[in-house]
């Protein structure tokens, strides 16, 4: 299975539990965007931040 | 001295200081507003929506004014002269960009050895009484 | 009267407020202007003409009365059509929101502005739901730049930019959430100001990021930015997010000038990727500064990465509902990436908030020994409408969500940003004039100084 095979199986997989349905002529575009912000994701992680580190919104009861 | 009003010669001269203050001040020509009002502390011009004391208060206002809205059409302009060294120019004026008021200007000139100087003016507007018939 | 078209929103209250100008002229010029050139630059997607001719009309009443006039007197001005007008389905740019009943009453920002004297004349086009970079919208068409109508406006408030930059209204509103208020500043060359993130109120709006919004004004002069800024500034305890903070007018600190300043060009990330016309902005506002330091804002590149994360997640949850059951009835542009942005795993994104408090940690930690930041606004002046991708740092790239590059590391943190126009030729590029939390003051005075050097303008387009 190659990585855009692992994709459409997340994107099919997500849309069904999310209950979105998906036409195939937006496959193209909706993978590329899922790669792309999944890489994004990756460069944030890359950086370590301790277990202390705050998210940046903070509740007030 | 017999006072003589309106001698020809002189108001043709105080009409022609009068149209070229017309001229500056439409097309926002500071430097030569401020050059005809007189340099001095006496001098006080009454505007629309200032008093202003003094050549300083005067030129300070003309450099702050904002440019729009400066076309203007006159009438009923009477410039009356005493002697040969005093004057007082009167006018109506209408913008096209504030139908439904009429302006009124009114200078008084004096002749100094470097020319002819406002010393006093004042600037005023009238709103015109709805469904009243067109005068001037 | 087409002087009045790009005269300033102060040069138009001073005449009305002395009388040389009623409220109702300004008006007429300013729907015969729409009228005209608004079906080729396509900036305004409703007209409120009579409601702004009856608050002339009362406008000009008052004047006669001689109540005191407000520092906006006179002044039309539009909003992106994501505000709430009364009377209007608060349409976000999108065919969906259409079917939403009328708003109740106006956004807090427009009634201030009113309330200053100011006058609605319309809304205006935007990118859908504010997710555009671009100022195209399948719906209602793209909004063109005044400049050169064949180009983007920028966006995703394409209309304001448009409108403003095409001498329509002197004063428009946006939003920005990464770039959608500066973007269009640069594009168009105007000038406009992202406050601090929380300090207008967002009531009454339609989102897009609840964690990144921010509104804010456009116009042709640091002035008005001031005025209209100081006009709209205060609590609201209608909105949540807006912070409890006092009125701190900018106003009277604009003509202050730039003594004392500290003042430093972004490096590294934000010289990366900029055409030459970016570079040039930049030098030009540097010069005129006399600033030439150098300051680098650590991994720019994850604070870009992490908005993008939060923004594409954030914005899906907004829309999950509409995309399962309209999805045929969105701009498929932002469809794709709102549903791409459904399946993003929620522990990258509070990866990305964890992220967000450090870098703004980091930032504000540089704010100690600077005043001001300087980066370009965008890379690259208008591209052409349609364009799908450009050359950036030597790859070729798509346009579409590289054209914020430099703005979404800033807005990221909720900086205040001017973003002021250099007139450069043939199309303007601006320069993000960036200060520290709540000090818009001081990137308005430095704005102001630049404008009084003259080394920046909104450059008004060729007649058409």
């Amino acid at each position: 299975m190659n990585d855009q095979d692992v994709t459409d199986r997340w994107i099919a997989s997500s849309a069904a539990l999310l209950g979105l349905p998906i036409e195939a002529e937006w496959m193209p575009a909706i993978r590329a965007n899922v790669e792309v912000t999944f890489r994004m994701a990756k460069l944030v992680e890359e950086f370590p931040l301790e277990d202390e580190a705050e998210p940046a919104p903070v509740y007030g009861a | 001295m017999a006072l003589e009003i309106n001698l020809p010669d002189v108001v043709a001269e105080v009409t022609a200081e009068f149209e070229r203050y017309e001229d500056a001040l439409v097309n926002n020509k500071v430097d030569v507003l401020d050059a005809m009002f007189r340099d001095a502390p006496e001098t006080i011009r009454y505007g629309a929506t200032e008093n202003l004391y003094g050549y300083e208060e005067i030129k300070a206002f003309r450099s702050a004014r904002s440019p729009v809205a400066l076309g203007r059409t006159l009438s009923k302009t009477v410039i009356t002269t005493y002697g040969r060294d005093f004057a007082v120019a009167s006018t109506l004026y209408q913008r096209p960009s504030a139908p439904g008021r009429t302006g009124r200007q009114m200078q008084t000139w004096v002749r100094f050895p470097e020319g002819w100087r406002v010393v006093a003016a004042h600037v005023s507007l009238m709103e015109e009484p709805k469904g009243a018939p067109k005068r001037g | 009267m087409s002087e009045l078209g790009f005269a300033k929103a102060h040069e138009i209250a001073a005449a009305v407020s002395r009388g040389d100008l009623t409220a109702r002229a300004v008006v007429e010029d300013a729907l015969s202007a729409i009228r005209n050139r608004n079906q080729t630059l396509n900036a305004f997607t409703d007209v409120t003409a009579e409601r702004a001719l009856a608050r002339a009309d009362a406008l000009d009443a008052d004047r006669a009365a001689g109540r005191p006039a407000g520092p906006l007197t006179g002044v039309p001005f539009a909003v992106k059509n994501l505000f709430d007008v009364k009377g209007l389905p608060t349409r976000a740019g999108s065919k969906i929101n259409r079917d939403r009943p009328p708003a109740q009453q106006d956004s807090p920002l427009i009634e201030r502005l009113e309330a200053a004297g100011a006058i609605l004349v319309g809304a205006l086009n935007m990118g859908e739901y504010a997710y555009d970079f671009t100022g195209e919208n399948a719906h209602d068409g793209p909004s063109r730049n005044p400049h050169d109508v064949s180009r983007m406006s920028g966006g995703s408030s394409g209309g304001s930019g448009s409108a403003v930059a095409g001498g329509l209204v002197p004063l428009a509103l946006g939003s920005d959430t990464n770039g959608s208020i500066r973007v269009p500043s640069s594009f168009c060359g105007i000038f406009g100001l992202k406050p601090t993130y929380g300090r207008l109120s967002r009531a009454r709006s339609f989102p897009f990021v609840a964690s990144l919004d921010h509104l804010g004004p456009f116009a042709r002069c640091a002035r008005d930015l001031a005025i209209s800024y100081d006009a709209m500034q205060g609590h609201d305890p209608d909105d949540e997010a807006c912070v409890d903070r006092p009125v701190e007018p900018t106003l009277p600190q604009l003509d202050r000038g730039i003594e004392g300043l500290r003042i430093a060009l972004a490096g590294g990330y934000f010289r990366k990727g900029a055409f030459p016309e970016a570079l040039q902005a930049i030098e030009r506002v540097a010069k005129a500064l006399g600033a030439s330091r150098e300051i680098e804002l650590p991994e720019a590149h994850r604070a870009r990465a992490a908005a993008y994360v939060i923004t594409a997640t954030e914005g899906a949850a907004l829309h999950l509902d509409r995309l399962r059951q309209r999805a045929h009835d969105f701009d498929p542009a932002t469809r794709d990436r709102l549903i791409a942005g459904a399946m993003i795993p929620a522990s990258l994104v509070v990866k990305a908030q964890k992220f967000r408090r450090w870098y703004r940690d980091e930032v504000l930690a540089l704010f100690r020994d600077v005043d001001v930041i300087l980066a370009p606004a965008t890379p690259c002046a208008a591209p052409a409408i349609g364009q799908q991708t450009f050359v950036l740092d030597g790859v070729e790239m798509p346009v579409r969500p590289n054209i914020g590059i430099y703005t979404q590391p800033i807005s990221f943190i909720g900086l205040p940003v001017a973003a002021v126009p250099v007139p450069l030729e043939p199309l303007p590029v601006a320069v993000q004039v960036i200060a520290a939390p709540w000090r818009e003051d001081i990137a308005l005075r430095v704005a102001q100084y630049l404008e009084a050097q003259g080394a920046i303008m909104a450059p008004r387009p060729p007649l058409s």
